[in-house]
């Protein structure tokens, strides 16, 4: 378990995760990678932390376009070690009958729907992803567009 | 979700909200558009697993 930024109450709030008086529900904002040679900026140092041009100071050059974050590993194949929205939870959510209803395409909202089915226990967000593969080069392999906290229980100490 | 039961869950993606999620910048136009084509909504835990997907043709 890690714990970032925490208050005074740090203490409490990690004793209860261990001890499964509340379930953790937290995913990773980001992708992270397996090895040094995979983020976007490996090998290439105009992207981070920049390049002296002739001015004397570093220039920073985001040829990476939009394959930033997650999608840079989706755009170039590469497996994360923990792919954005990974998360540990005391239970395992599966996801069946996923549906889509855009009766008036992208001129009014999509609904999604899924049923999730909760074993044995806990709360874990559920996303979507919205791919623009189809609309040539400029566009990343897919964005995060939704996501939902699918709730949770777990019994009478719960909170 | 209580342990061991189901629950059917409704996400909804709203083309106009302010992240795009249809959009690409037209740099030419200085505009967010929505171009025809094929897209594909996937559904998981997380980026790296997202056992299920279905497509929307656009256009």
């Amino acid at each position: 378990m890690e714990a970032w930024n925490q208050g005074t109450e740090e203490g409490h709030v990690v004793a209860d995760l261990l001890l499964g008086v509340v379930n953790p529900s937290a995913k990773v904002p980001t992708s992270y990678p397996r090895s040094e040679a995979d983020p976007l900026y490996a090998g290439r140092p105009e992207r981070h932390p920049g390049t002296d041009e002739g001015d004397g100071y570093p220039v920073i050059r985001y040829s990476e376009g939009l394959q930033t974050g997650y999608r840079w590993f989706q755009a170039q194949g590469i497996q994360p070690l923990f792919g954005f929205g990974f998360g540990l939870f005391y239970t395992t959510f599966d996801i069946a009958d996923v549906a889509v209803d855009a009766p008036d395409g992208t001129d009014a909202p999509i609904a999604v729907t899924a049923s999730v089915t909760n074993r044995p226990r806990g709360r874990r967000r559920g996303g979507t992803g919205v791919s623009r593969g189809a609309c040539g080069g400029t566009s990343p392999p897919s964005d995060s567009s939704g996501s939902r906290r699918c709730s949770w229980s777990r019994g009478s100490r719960s909170r | 979700v209580e342990p061991g039961q189901s629950k059917p869950v409704t996400i909804a993606i709203d083309p106009a909200a302010t992240n795009h999620p249809f959009g690409v910048w037209d740099y030419c136009t200085r505009g967010f558009v929505t171009k025809p084509g094929k897209h594909t909504i996937y559904v998981g835990n997380s980026a790296d697993n997202t056992p299920h997907m279905a497509t929307l043709t656009v256009g």
